[in-house]
């Protein structure tokens, strides 16, 4: 489902990853673990197709992305990856509702069936009450099951997470372990970076790929 | 004749433009036609792959601007007759030196270079695998080559030009019979004109797509030829005016453009469409009928000045 092979990401002066290689089999929740810097957020956006290698080869859903032309990448992006990103990058402006329905826009899906789609996963989240509430005004946990429910709202087979923890309290990423635990039992594959020791040893992983270099 | 004429100058700057975009782009293509492999994960073909895409944008604008750019051309060419003793028209300008004749030659052999690239480009950036890139790149020395020389002609040409020589007007440069060449045309250019329709009609209808390429080459050809000895007369309803030019004119409502729009619009879809068969073997089936849309606009606008023209006078020119 996930399958780098020797990949290598240089940036200006900064090598961030280099022949770097994994396989993440469909269905699998893998946990990139390594300190800021090993290059955790660089693999997530080489695997959502944000970004392109400088060498090597990805694989994700059957196809390969390293070569996507842009117009290509964001119809795979849309398609099949939702992503968690670690600041949640909503739009602090729109209402929860707005935000969680926002990667629908550009599809032909009708707005009453969006509608339909967006509560059922706020209800699962526990955001519903939320709904016509401006994001930019509720909490960090209620924000990040915004950004949740948005990268889900496409039914993506393969879901990233950007150092999902890192702006949780205890009870708040016990709630996250939860979801990711639903997450993961729908059958979707799950990339996890992070640094907290809390959700590596939680045992949700299949899979633990350390990135220091 | 001063290149700081503000035409002149403009087309000076979307020369030096356009150079140095293909300078680029020559580059990139030597790179490309030896060292393209798409399955190939390597640093050197990632950076290739950026690279061809950059030169694809440039040259899509490039020659996007092209386009228009040859109607600004005509139309200055129009405007410096006035400055010319004899000139009617632009096409008192090109004769004014002899660079004048080869430079619109080139200029419509780029016109339609610039369609043919645009149109392979199109394709090639409407799929994942770029299957096309290595044709498009390997037209780019050749259009470096025929831009070039066009550049060459047009600073040869409005260097030469001197507005104290009298020059010819259109009259005396399309009379019919100063070459067999253009004898054969006058003669014979509406039967040219209606052959090189029935065959572009029947390749349409037969679904042959390179014919149908073909066949608009020579519908171009009768197509000019049509408009100069066969339907000018009657837009300037003089039976001895035959000018490509003039109907460019506000005098006669700038119905020219309508004309040259056309007849590009039309041919340069349909060659382009040929084109893109040959290379891909399959047909781009909206480009042809739009293609078809436009010769047959084309076929209209040249029958309705002579039906017009005899519905008011009852008699033909």
């Amino acid at each position: 489902m996930i399958k780098f092979t020797s990949v290598t990401k240089k940036y200006k002066d900064v090598t961030p990853l280099e022949n770097f290689s994994m396989d993440i089999a469909a269905g699998e929740t893998a946990i990139l673990s390594g300190r800021s810097g090993s290059g955790k957020t660089t693999i997530l956006a080489l695997a959502a197709a944000l970004t392109r290698p400088t060498s090597g080869n990805i694989e994700v859903n059957s196809k390969q992305t390293a070569k996507l032309p842009e117009e290509f990448a964001s119809l795979f992006r849309r398609e099949s990856v939702g992503i968690i990103f670690q600041n949640y990058n909503l739009m602090p402006n729109l209402t929860t509702l707005d935000n969680v329905t926002l990667p629908l826009l550009p599809t032909k899906i009708p707005f009453r069936q969006q509608r339909e789609r967006a509560f059922a996963l706020m209800e699962k989240l526990g955001i519903a009450d939320k709904a016509k509430t401006i994001a930019g005004r509720l909490s960090g946990g209620e924000q990040q099951r915004i950004a949740i429910a948005r990268a889900l709202i496409n039914n993506p087979p393969v879901v990233l997470a950007d150092e999902p923890t890192s702006n949780l309290d205890a009870k708040l990423t016990e709630n996250l372990l939860e979801i990711f635990a639903g997450i993961k039992a729908e059958g979707r594959t799950l990339l996890i970076a992070t640094h907290d020791k809390v959700v590596t040893e939680s045992g949700i992983a299949d899979k633990i790929i350390r990135t220091e270099l | 004749m001063s290149f700081l004429i503000p035409d002149i100058f403009v087309q000076m700057i979307l020369y030096a433009v356009l150079t140095f975009f293909l300078c680029i782009s020559l580059f990139v293509s030597s790179r490309v036609i030896f060292h393209w492999d798409f399955s190939n994960t390597s640093e050197k073909q990632y950076l290739l792959e950026k690279q061809t895409y950059l030169v694809s944008v440039l040259m899509k604008y490039a020659f996007a601007i092209n386009i228009p750019a040859f109607l600004i051309f005509i139309y200055s060419n129009d405007k410096l007759s006035a400055y010319l003793t004899g000139a009617m028209c632009a096409a008192g300008v090109l004769n004014a030196t002899v660079y004048g004749k080869y430079l619109i030659i080139f200029k419509i052999i780029n016109l339609y270079l610039s369609a043919v690239w645009l149109t392979v480009n199109h394709f090639d950036t409407r799929l994942e695998t770029m299957p096309y890139t290595t044709v498009k790149f390997r037209m780019i020395p050749m259009l470096f080559a025929t831009f070039c020389m066009e550049g060459t002609l047009f600073i040869m040409h409005f260097a030469s030009i001197d507005p104290a020589v009298p020059v010819s007007c259109c009259n005396v440069i399309f009379a019919e019979d100063t070459s067999v060449l253009r004898m054969f045309f006058s003669e014979h250019a509406v039967s040219l004109f209606a052959a090189a329709f029935i065959l572009t009609s029947a390749a349409f209808l037969l679904k042959r797509p390179v014919l149908y390429g073909a066949a608009n080459i020579l519908y171009a050809a009768a197509g000019i030829a049509v408009l100069i000895y066969g339907v000018s007369p009657y837009i300037y309803e003089l039976p001895t005016h035959k000018c490509p030019f003039c109907i460019l004119q506000s005098g006669y409502g700038y119905a020219g453009y309508w004309f040259y729009i056309a007849l590009f619009g039309g041919t340069a879809s349909g060659i382009s469409a040929g084109v893109q068969t040959c290379i891909s073997g399959k047909a781009p089936k909206r480009m042809i009928t739009v293609s078809m849309v436009c010769n047959c606009a084309y076929l209209l606008l040249c029958a309705w000045y002579p039906a017009s023209y005899y519905l008011t006078n009852g008699t033909w020119l």
